[in-house]
């Protein structure tokens, strides 16, 4: 720090200026993970530690009596039935819209009118055609199936899929693809081995949305299932019993619910690597 | 290796004619050059004979097959992109071999002839390498060993040099010119770069506005031009180009300039007489072939020199190039630097008359 007053007071003013924006990290952190924090702890306590009052921080008498009992109750069956209708629907979402993607970039198909609808089909709120599914799923007996949920949710899911991948597309210069053409290969295996690994972090981020979206998905699974197909959202207001919610059993489920989407997205962080074409397609 | 050839092609965009109906046959093993300005329809001829894109009408063929409604991964043809379209994400090694691999070949094999052909090309050290990694002479050798490692039908280089700095382009003129001498493939090249077209090709096809103007090796192109585009555009500095009208005086024809006579033979005029379709005319003199001297000429000489006025010059080592004014236009002069000219100075200058043109001013042709 300098001796002057002038050279104190800007010296002082940085140190005031960190410490704020410290202050303020650590505001916002503690905002956004403090619920985290607490269902993890709330997980691990007994039935009696849960409903005390001061409310402990640390579990005193830390159990796994919720995880059992939770995933007896419906947890288990709700984390596997939403697996499946998750994978499936991220599956079909991907299938379609991929080729829908590439043929948008790199032909325009349908002009603007196309790739308009497709958008405004995202723009809709889930509470608009819920009741019309309803009534349809029940002539087309899909209702109650996972065949139903799959198919609405990797429809819905469809346009940001194309929107990400479109963009993607366009971006690969069409001359390394030419490139392939020429050396031998097909239009689909050109596709394969040039356009699809260079668009990978586009393909890790879609597929990580369409499975988040499917996962955390309830309007249309509270609507369109009764109890053949039960997704895990679909089955945490059975553990909040009449009398009192077992917020153990809950909070229990809550973390074994967030555990495959960060073990997912950790797998494909790696993959989020941007620059791939940079420096090989010069002029 | 195979003889390439356009019949009638055309190619039109909408409105725009790219390619309005080329006729030209490559030879078995020739380096054929299709050289002209941006937007002559040269590369889209060259990916219509690669197969990126489809003739409108016409035919191209290599030997006898017809090949127009062939996917470009069925013509057995490579092609260097004029920006390299290397495969990003894969070594140099992976980018050479993937032609060889897509078409089963043992990878034994593959190993040596991706090593043969980098070893060709100066590249063995970089197979290990991404093309990020690559300098862009690293990165345009990597595409030419990419077309060089199999034997196809015919070999298209789109301005593959363009984007390199003037030293290595001028190394690697030399260098492929070499290639394809040595491995004898049939070559198309398309370029904007006169002295590339000069140097490197066997015969060069000039183009503008989707035609071929003029069809030759670079001798004939040179030294006998068709027209005026093609005498502008081959040759640098430019061929001086000077106004004039034929006249007669006494028995001795001659072109009238503004400001000097150019005396012509007798065949001459008969030629301009029966070939120009008015009286205005272009006297077309190459710079290298426009002498000057400070001193005024001998009096029996005087009548084959006329005045000028120094613009500038430009010292280029062993020659200059010295701008001359005459009349209200600049004309060029390519001499030796062992005479100094400065500014404003007057000079005679002379046209050599066994390399002077004479052109029809309103449709550009050559009179010969």
């Amino acid at each position: 720090m300098m001796s002057t007053p002038i050279g104190e007071s800007r010296g002082a003013k940085r140190l005031i200026l960190r410490i704020s924006y410290s202050l303020l990290i650590a505001i916002v952190l503690i905002v956004f993970l403090f619920p985290i924090y607490w269902m993890v702890i709330t997980a691990f306590k007994p039935f009696e530690e849960t409903k005390q009052y001061p409310p402990t921080f640390i579990p005193q008498e830390p159990t796994l009596e919720n995880f059992k009992g939770g995933w007896d109750q419906g947890g288990g069956r709700g984390l596997r039935d939403s697996l499946i209708v998750s994978v499936g629907s991220t599956i079909i979402s991907m299938v379609i819209g991929i080729p829908a993607a590439y043929s948008i970039a790199r032909y325009q198909t349908g002009g603007d009118h196309l790739s308009f609808w497709i958008l405004s089909i995202r723009m809709m709120p889930a509470v608009v055609p819920v009741i019309s599914l309803y009534l349809l799923y029940q002539d087309l007996k899909l209702y109650d199936s996972y065949q139903g949920l799959i198919i609405i949710y990797g429809m819905f899911n469809i346009p940001f899929v194309v929107w990400i991948m479109k963009g993607f597309f366009e971006d690969i210069p069409i001359s390394i693809e030419e490139a392939a053409w020429v050396d031998g290969v097909s239009r689909p295996r050109a596709f394969i081995d040039v356009v699809l690994p260079l668009s990978t972090p586009g393909l890790m981020a879609t597929s990580l949305f369409c499975f988040i979206f499917s996962w955390n998905e309830f309007l249309f699974a509270l609507v369109l299932t009764i109890h053949k197909v039960l997704t895990f959202p679909r089955v945490v207001p059975f553990l909040m019993k009449y009398q009192e919610p077992e917020w153990g059993q809950i909070s229990a489920m809550g973390l074994l619910s967030i555990i495959p989407i960060i073990f997912v997205a950790f797998i494909l962080q790696r993959y989020l690597v941007r620059g791939l074409t940079y420096g090989a397609v010069r002029g | 290796m195979a003889q390439v050839a356009l019949e009638n092609l055309y190619k039109n965009f909408g409105q725009v004619i790219a390619v309005d109906h080329i006729n030209l046959t490559v030879a078995d093993g020739e380096l054929l050059c299709l050289l002209g300005p941006s937007g002559c329809g040269k590369t889209t001829t060259l990916r219509m004979v690669a197969g990126l894109e489809t003739p409108t009408s016409g035919t191209i063929k290599f030997d006898e097959t017809v090949v127009n409604n062939m996917h470009p991964s069925t013509r057995n043809v490579a092609m260097v992109f004029e920006n390299y379209a290397l495969y990003p994400h894969k070594t140099v090694y992976y980018n050479i071999a993937y032609p060889l691999q897509v078409r089963g070949t043992a990878s034994d094999d593959i190993e040596k002839m991706v090593k043969e052909v980098a070893a060709l090309l100066d590249i063995l050290p970089l197979l290990d390498r991404l093309p990020r990694q690559l300098s862009g002479g690293q990165q345009q050798r990597v595409g030419i060993a990419r077309a060089l490692v199999r034997r196809p039908a015919a070999l298209l280089l789109d301005e593959p040099i363009s984007h390199l700095d003037a030293k290595l382009r001028a190394r690697m003129r030399g260098e492929l010119k070499r290639l394809q001498k040595e491995l004898g493939n049939t070559t198309i090249l398309v370029t904007h770069d006169q002295l590339e077209a000069m140097t490197m090709a066997d015969r060069i096809a000039v183009l503008n506005f989707g035609e071929i103007l003029q069809l030759g090796t670079a001798d004939e192109l040179f030294a006998a031009p068709a027209n005026v585009f093609v005498a502008n555009f081959i040759g640098e500095p430019s061929m001086n180009f000077l106004p004039c009208q034929l006249k007669e005086d006494g028995g001795a024809p001659y072109l009238q300039a503004e400001t000097f006579r150019f005396s012509i033979s007798e065949a001459l005029k008969q030629k301009i007489a029966d070939q120009a379709t008015s009286d205005d005319l272009l006297l077309g003199c190459r710079p290298q072939h426009l002498e000057l001297r400070k001193s005024s000429p001998a009096p029996e000489r005087a009548g084959e020199y006329f005045q000028t006025q120094v613009y500038i010059s430009e010292p280029i080592g062993v020659e200059q190039i010295v701008h001359l004014r005459v009349d209200t236009d600049i004309i060029h002069s390519v001499v030796s630097s062992d005479e100094k000219f400065s500014l404003d100075d007057a000079v005679w200058a002379r046209i050599d008359p066994k390399h002077s043109h004479v052109f029809d001013k309103a449709t550009g042709s050559a009179i010969r």
